[in-house]
């Protein structure tokens, strides 16, 4: 019984692969769409926000504020002066004049310049910008306590200075900000994490249903399917291997994305591989079922074709595909949970935005599979075999 | 032995089959005989289990098809009327494919996939994307891939449809093999000729049901050796069915305005009595047939209709 299904899997598989389009379909047009539409959002989205520091101070507290911003979590680039220009293009960076340590020394204010690529994540920069702040802040109170009240300041070429403002720094915040999101206000999911997910979201609906139906749909009107059915076979291992070849081209699908994504484009995939891919099963059979909902339903491969990409793109839209549902009204993002890519966009951005575990996906995935339950139990009873 | 009892399949108002019956021994070739429409396609669903029968059973061997129907299909190889192959694959590619559903693995399968490309004559082009295939070419792959599994029971409907006469005879040889080693076939055809050839004995079929049924000679015995007089012309059916009323030797097969078929008894000289009598009586005749009592005219005889391609 497996092994007639596994027969039936690996044949549409392979016709997938033997179709022209697919290379198209399943490779070149969804990792541009990663590509392209990541760059919207500012890029790899890989962690940290960059910032380069032009050092041109190349003093002791000039490196000091170096390493302020560098515990405010960016990802820091300290270069002179001289080095500026060999950099090319920056996205965000801090420029240090010369007589920054001069001028606090001597408690006169001196201006730090932060310049940002008109192209760089605008949401990133604004965030970027209150981080130099704090690092400010932390700097300078590091400064004025490491001073004791009313004696001339060391200098900071001082050994017993360097030491005392080192253990100051280092020292946890007397006052930490506790932040956490709450419910509705959660962070938009940009660049990459939105646009890899996305995408494999998409296209998995897409192919899975364009595929697994017009197969069908293809081998009812060929009389391939009678065929099938007079076959020492049971009609759900007919159903199964159907249900099958369909997912393993949802698979293949996924799988070329994940790659694609994280090895050509270096995009961010969370913590939770497994979480992952858990997600990305369960969208798969729900995909599958709906293939054979369509195959099933459908007469001819054209309609079948026209029908079902209809379908996958709004699916895919009001899923949050095409634009993350976060910034989407209320009643958009409750609507758009009739898709099931919403449920998978859930599942993949608690894991690649949001840092969750395997445990987040829970509910999105028996949702789906839930999904996968009705479309399969309508498709299993209204398939024919033949005309 | 293939067994089927009563069958019957209507879709909606219409009896596609019509109360039929039949068997088929190991070693026969059974043919269904009819024009199209006639129920031969039906016939031929319902024993593969495609089609759910309104009505009656099918039995190969003593197992019943609807008490175990996977049991019956294993030992059951079927050639569709529409050639259900994948384009895309090779010959060879969906014989793998079609035998490995039909159960065969391994050795076995590669074995016979050698073995029936050969004996279809489709060695040399094997490796070939099936699209590319001339009907007749199609034709011998669809026959293979009905028996890579070497079933007890072979379905053919309609194997030979609007093919070349090279490939026609080369799929009548192959079945003809395959009856000498044991099997049991169910052969369907609107081809008078082949039926005639091929087949042990014939089902004549019309509007789903058997009409008659036997060997050729059975079957010419059955309707008489007489000859068939087809009458066109411009007559009422009354006219022509007064000159005949008292005729011992005519029997009226069919009778409507403009044509007329007779079935007229045996013994030489009698159809040019029974025309030259009619036309003394001044019928408007315009065109006249005598048919001998083939299997066309069994056919005729039996349907008032002439079967052709
Ligand atoms: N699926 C169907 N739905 C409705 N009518 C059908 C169907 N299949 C066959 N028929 C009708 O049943 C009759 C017998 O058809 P079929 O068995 O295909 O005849 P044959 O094979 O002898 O040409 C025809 O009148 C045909 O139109
Ligand atoms: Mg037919």
């Amino acid at each position: 019984m497996l092994r007639g299904a596994l027969l039936l899997a690996l044949n549409d598989l392979r016709q997938t692969i033997k179709d022209r389009p697919t290379l198209f379909w399943m490779i070149i047009m969804p990792v541009g769409f990663i590509f392209l539409f990541g760059q919207m959002g500012g890029g790899s989205g890989g962690g940290k926000v960059s910032l380069t520091v032009i050092d041109e101070d190349q003093t002791y507290l000039s490196e000091a504020f170096a390493e302020a911003l560098g515990h405010e979590g960016f990802s820091i680039q300290r270069v002179g002066p001289a080095e500026r220009d060999s950099l090319g293009r920056i996205r965000r960076s801090v420029t240090v004049p010369p007589g920054f340590q001069d001028s606090l020394m001597h408690a006169q204010s001196t201006p730090v310049f932060f310049y940002v690529d008109p192209d760089a994540s605008s949401e990133a920069s604004v965030t970027a910008e209150m981080h130099i702040q704090r690092a400010s802040f932390s700097t300078l109170f590091s400064l004025t306590e490491a001073n004791p009240a009313g004696k001339t300041w060391a200098s900071p070429t001082d050994p017993g200075f360097q030491q005392r403002f080192a253990e100051i720094a280092a020292r946890p915040r007397l006052i930490q900000v506790a932040s956490e999101t709450a419910g509705r206000g959660r962070p938009v999911p940009s660049g990459m994490r939105q646009s890899l997910p996305a995408t494999i979201a998409l296209f998995m609906l897409i192919n899975t249903t364009i595929y697994g139906a017009v197969f069908l749909a293809t081998e009812k009107q060929e009389g391939i399917l009678a065929r099938i059915a007079s076959q020492p076979l049971h009609r759900v291992t007919i159903l199964g291997g159907k249900i099958l070849g369909a997912l393993a081209i949802g698979l293949a699908q996924a799988g070329i994305l994940l790659l694609a994504g994280r090895f050509l484009l270096g995009a961010y995939l969370g913590n939770s591989l497994p979480g992952l891919l858990l997600v990305i099963v369960c969208f798969g059979l729900a995909a599958s079922s709906m293939a054979l909902f369509w195959g099933a339903i459908l007469r001819r491969p054209e309609q079948v074709t026209a029908t079902t990409l209809v379908v996958a793109l709004f699916l895919g839209a009001i899923g949050g595909c095409w634009w993350p549902l976060e910034v989407v009204p209320q009643w958009m993002r409750t609507m758009g949970h009739i898709s099931p890519a919403a449920w998978a966009m859930d599942g993949f951005h608690a894991i690649i935005s949001f840092g969750a575990g395997i445990g987040a996906v829970v509910v999105p995935c028996l949702i789906l599979l839930g999904y996968a339950a009705v479309f399969f139990g309508i498709g299993a009873r209204l398939l024919r075999f033949s005309d | 032995m293939l067994v089927v009892e009563s069958l019957s399949r209507s879709f909606g108002s219409l009896k596609a089959v019509d109360e039929i019956g039949f068997q088929v021994k190991p070693g026969e070739i059974y043919g269904l005989l009819g024009p199209n429409g006639a129920g031969k396609t039906t016939t031929i669903s319902c024993v593969c289990g495609l089609l759910r029968p309104d009505r009656g059973t099918i039995e190969l061997d003593g197992v019943a098809l609807e008490s175990d129907p996977i049991a019956f299909k294993r030992r059951l190889g079927v050639v569709p009327q529409e050639t259900a192959l994948y384009g895309d694959l090779s010959a060879r590619e969906n014989l793998h494919f079609w035998g490995g559903l039909a159960g065969l693995t391994g050795g076995a399968l590669r074995d016979r996939t050698t073995a029936v490309l050969e004996a279809v004559g489709l060695t040399e082009r094997a490796g070939d994307a099936v699209r590319k295939y001339s009907g007749g070419m199609k034709r011998r792959l669809n026959l293979a891939i009905g028996m890579i599994h070497e079933p007890k029971l072979l379905l053919l409907d309609e194997p030979t449809v609007g093919i070349d006469i090279q490939a026609r005879l080369n799929i009548l040889d192959v079945v003809r093999e395959v009856v000498r080693a044991g099997t049991i076939v169910l052969y369907t055809t609107h081809y008078l000729e082949e039926a005639q050839e091929l087949c042990d004995r014939i089902g004549i079929m019309d509007h789903g049901r058997i009409l008659a049924e036997g060997s050729l000679t059975e079957l010419k015995r059955m309707v008489g050796e007489g000859e068939i007089l087809t009458l066109k012309g411009r007559f009422e059916p009354g006219e022509l069915q007064s000159i005949v009323a008292e005729d011992e030797h005519v029997r009226v097969v069919s009778l409507e305005e403009g044509q007329a078929v007779l079935d007229v008894g045996k013994g030489q000289g009698e159809v040019t009595g029974v025309l030259g009598r009619i036309l003394r009586k001044g019928l408007a005749v315009d065109d006249i047939s005598i048919q001998q009592p083939n299997l066309q005219g069994v056919f005729l005889k039996l349907t008032g209709r002439e079967l052709r391609d």
